[in-house]
């Protein structure tokens, strides 16, 4: 009677280590990238674009669950099934989209640590060259799990934009209504902040840490049901936040005027829950973001290069042992943080217009990504079904169709 | 002998570069183009892989020819040309069972069986060997990726002008073990012998180094003795997940051979009813051992102490003790003292083997025993062990149930063991 007891409270136990990193994984993904440009997209164009908000959660959801599939059954790596199915040149060309689109999702980042510690008055010429030697440290020294919950807990303070949504009180019934009217306008403006709020929601990077951390967990296939489980719930609680961060902006902001262009405007959407001191709240949630994600994305970017390319890796290798993986993990660091010191760079711009440089080249990834999971000889019975097929393929088709209308939509615009 | 541009004389090529030569054109003996290169079938069963049909592909049509007649050929700037040199040309369908190079081998991973790493194809150094094209080595190095990019020769410029010589690194085919990276294991199946030479910790090390396919394969490859020792050294997550994919009766098999204190902990692990399953296929010894040990708590003495272990009655002689042991005893027991006993089973001494060996011969146990040996309780702490053999220099304890009778023994190795791990799950 008691070990029966002790059995269910063993497997309950279980599915929570399951589930819980997922949500987490999702929660730490709103870094800078994702909480400014979608404090941008509702500040200015307001509930215009919540419709494609809700679309590109379907879409997260069913990619994210592709590379859960294909952790589960292949226990590997995304890098890793490239380059068996597609050989040196095709990989070598995925891993530089991928380099191309991780440094500037950090550099998003590091302009994030700069811009929440500049609401602290923090000159960004003392805290980027503090914080990115910290970030390089405590990663290549091991002490960076111990200290990552805390920098996680910094991003729960973003869970105050849903409180903040519903003192405003804003008319939900417009609300839903926006969610279910497709609005687009062929204008640069628009298409370039459209592109962005899909490249920080379906970043390439999300692809490759979520399938390693996945494989990580050894599942076996009988316990996928719990993880497909925490990957949709993961993808909407996510999308939930940001959500709620668009609609904050567009009740306040929007309606009043203003344009993103400084951490302090993007701060004033908290003034209703927190008043004079909203600029503490967002500028802790955004600085816990950027610092999570300034270590974890240079980090899974070494890891993918060199998984890919069959180096050595792993930050319990010595530089000597792992030269490609420290150079590429340095390198990235490098690079964001002396980026952020050019003087006189606005950085809010620079985190919105990385974001759409990853939008923009998000669907490379995830054409790799389609032909995998389809073929038998990887993932035998557990290809992808028919609706996974039409979801995945639309928001590659939707991102495509998109750039290319941006490009040449200024050609047009004379007529 | 065909020519390319003029004067630019081709000779004869013995050994290669698989990446030189595909997806380039293949010609016919007049120097027509053929189609490109697409792949090699090659038999895994000889001695040194030996291919035996090219398969060429033009346009949508794709077609296989014997390697035979596969002649290659290179000009002094490098360049090679690919000639089938045979009239009747030999036509073959492809079969399901068909191991390809390019498809099946190159970019998968294999195992280094001199470094016990596990690797990542680059290349493949093919030469020719009485008339037939063999794999005769590996390339594992970035120079290999380079050339599979095209622009080997740029960066040998590049690194040369530096005063750096980038080598090739290739291992010989003796020391490849290669893995199945298919879906289905009957579909490629490489013979896994070469592993089995390895240390049963380096085989541990490597099994969990690979993904979950290439795991199953190359841990059901190995003979069942082999199976045993290594699952031993294999971390508890890893284990049960090999577990999980075994069928019962190879399972059951196999965790007969271990001994019953590792088997008690990865029933720890796995579900109930299949541990259940899984021990009642067992003798009824290790059965009765090993339920006697998964009722103790974790972290006691209880759970991970062994019960292999040699225990006499006081009046035998050492000459009979000896006798027994070579009798009885395989050459991989590991056991440092023999315990002695009385019939109710309470412990009176411990006799080092070393001194039972020099001993005389007609000596009787009592005389040689340290009596009162030191000696710890089931219900005990991995910890209290620790302390006990650090004050008195000892490798291994006796352990006593409250009744004071013998019931196993726990070793440093144990301890160790059982502290590493908890380490990681810490960390």
């Amino acid at each position: 009677m008691n070990k029966a007891l002790s059995n269910r409270l063993k497997k309950l136990l279980f599915i929570i280590t399951i589930i819980g990193p997922g949500l987490i994984t999702v929660n730490a993904g709103n870094d800078a990238g994702g909480i400014t440009t979608y404090a941008s997209v509702g500040a200015s164009y307001g509930y215009k674009m919540l419709w494609g908000l809700l679309v590109i959660t379907f879409s997260l959801a069913v990619i994210q669950e592709m590379n859960a599939r294909m952790a589960v059954v292949t226990g590997k790596g995304l890098s890793d099934l490239i380059r068996e199915k597609f050989g040196v040149k095709l990989t070598f060309f995925a891993m530089t989209i991928l380099l191309i689109a991780n440094i500037g999702v950090v550099l998003g980042d590091f302009a994030g640590i700069a811009a929440s510690l500049e609401l602290f008055n923090i000159s960004k010429y003392i805290s980027i060259p503090v914080v990115s030697i910290m970030i390089w440290l405590l990663v290549t020294k091991g002490s960076y799990k111990k200290v990552e919950k805390i920098f996680l807990l910094f991003t729960f303070l973003f869970f105050s934009y849903i409180v903040s949504a519903f003192i405003i009180k804003p008319n939900w019934g417009i609300v839903f209504k926006a969610m279910i009217t497709p609005t687009i306008e062929i204008n640069t403006g628009f298409l370039l902040t459209f592109i962005g709020l899909i490249g920080t929601t379906i970043t390439p990077y999300m692809q490759f840490y979520l399938q390693s951390s996945i494989v990580d967990k050894k599942l076996s296939i009988s316990d996928y049901k719990y993880e497909k489980l925490d990957v949709y719930l993961g993808a909407f609680w996510g999308d939930a936040v940001s959500f709620f961060i668009i609609v904050c902006t567009a009740a306040t902001l929007y309606k009043a005027g203003i344009t993103i262009n400084s951490a302090e405007e993007a701060a004033m959407a908290l003034g209703p829950i927190a008043g004079q001191s909203a600029f503490i709240l967002f500028g802790a949630g955004l600085f816990g973001a950027s610092v999570l994600a300034a270590a974890v994305i240079p980090l899974s970017t070494a890891y993918a290069i060199c998984e890919a390319f069959g180096w050595e890796s792993g930050v319990d290798c010595d530089f000597k042992d792992a030269p490609a993986f420290f150079g590429i993990y340095t390198g990235i660091i490098v690079i964001g943080a002396v980026f952020i010191l050019i003087p006189g760079i606005s950085l809010i711009k620079l985190i919105l217009v990385t974001q759409r440089i990853a939008g923009i080249l998000s669907p490379v990834i995830l054409t790799f990504m389609i032909i995998l999971i389809n073929d038998k000889n990887i993932m035998g019975k557990y290809v992808n079904n028919k609706t996974q097929n039409i979801i995945s393929w639309f928001t590659v088709i939707f991102i495509i169709a998109l750039s290319i209308i941006l490009f040449i939509s200024p050609l047009f615009s004379h007529f | 002998m065909p020519l390319i541009e003029g004067v630019n004389y081709m000779k004869n090529v013995t050994s290669f570069f698989f990446s030189k030569i595909l997806y380039k054109e293949v010609h016919n003996i007049s120097g027509q183009i053929i189609g490109k290169l697409n792949d090699l079938i090659l038999d895994f069963n000889q001695d040194k892989p030996t291919v035996i049909y090219i398969q060429i592909i033009n346009g949508r049509k794709s077609f296989y020819i014997s390697a035979e007649a596969l002649t290659i050929l290179k000009d002094k700037k490098d360049r090679y040309y690919i000639e089938i040199n045979s009239e009747s040309i030999s036509i073959k369908q492809p079969s399901e069972r068909d191991i390809f190079l390019a498809k099946d081998f190159l970019d998968k991973q294999i195992v280094d069986i001199n470094d016990k790493k596990v690797e990542r194809v680059n290349d493949v150094r093919l030469g020719s060997i009485y008339g037939k094209w063999q794999l005769v080595a590996v390339d594992i190095g970035t120079r290999g990726l380079l050339r599979r990019l095209g622009i080997e020769y740029p960066f040998i410029m590049i690194t040369g002008a530096l005063k750096y010589q980038l080598r090739n690194k290739l291992i010989i085919w003796d020391n490849v073990q290669p893995l199945s990276n298919g879906i289905d294991n009957l579909k490629l199946h490489f013979p896994a012998n070469k592993i089995e030479t390895l240390h049963a910790a380096d085989i541990a090390d490597i099994i969990e180094d690979l993904d979950n396919k290439n795991r199953d394969t190359l841990f059901n490859s190995l003979n069942n003795q082999k199976a045993a020792e290594v699952l031993e050294e294999i971390e508890t997550d890893v284990q049960v997940h090999l577990l999980k994919s075994m069928s019962d009766k190879k399972a059951s098999d196999i965790l007969e051979i271990m001994p019953s204190d590792q088997v008690a902990d990865i029933f720890e692990e796995i579900e109930e009813d299949r541990a259940q399953i899984l021990l009642s296929q067992m003798n009824a010894e290790s059965q009765g051992e090993i339920r006697e040990l998964m009722e103790y708590e974790k972290e006691t003495i209880g759970s991970i102490m062994s019960k292999d272990f040699i225990t006499f009655l006081p009046d035998l002689t050492v000459k009979d003790a000896l006798t027994w042991i070579q009798m009885n005893i395989s050459e991989e027991e590991e056991s440092y003292y023999v315990y002695v006993i009385n019939d109710k089973n309470n412990l009176l001494g411990v006799i080092p083997l070393f001194l039972l060996i020099t001993s005389n011969n007609d000596t009787k146990l009592y005389n040689i025993i340290t009596a009162q040996p030191k000696s710890i309780r089931d219900s005990d702490t991995t910890e209290d062990a620790l302390k006990i053999l650090g004050k008195y220099n000892l490798v291994s304890l006796p352990v006593l149930d409250e009744n004071n009778s013998l019931i196993g023994i726990v070793s440093l190795n144990d301890i160790i063991h059982e502290h590493s791990l908890f380490k990681r799950v810490v960390l």
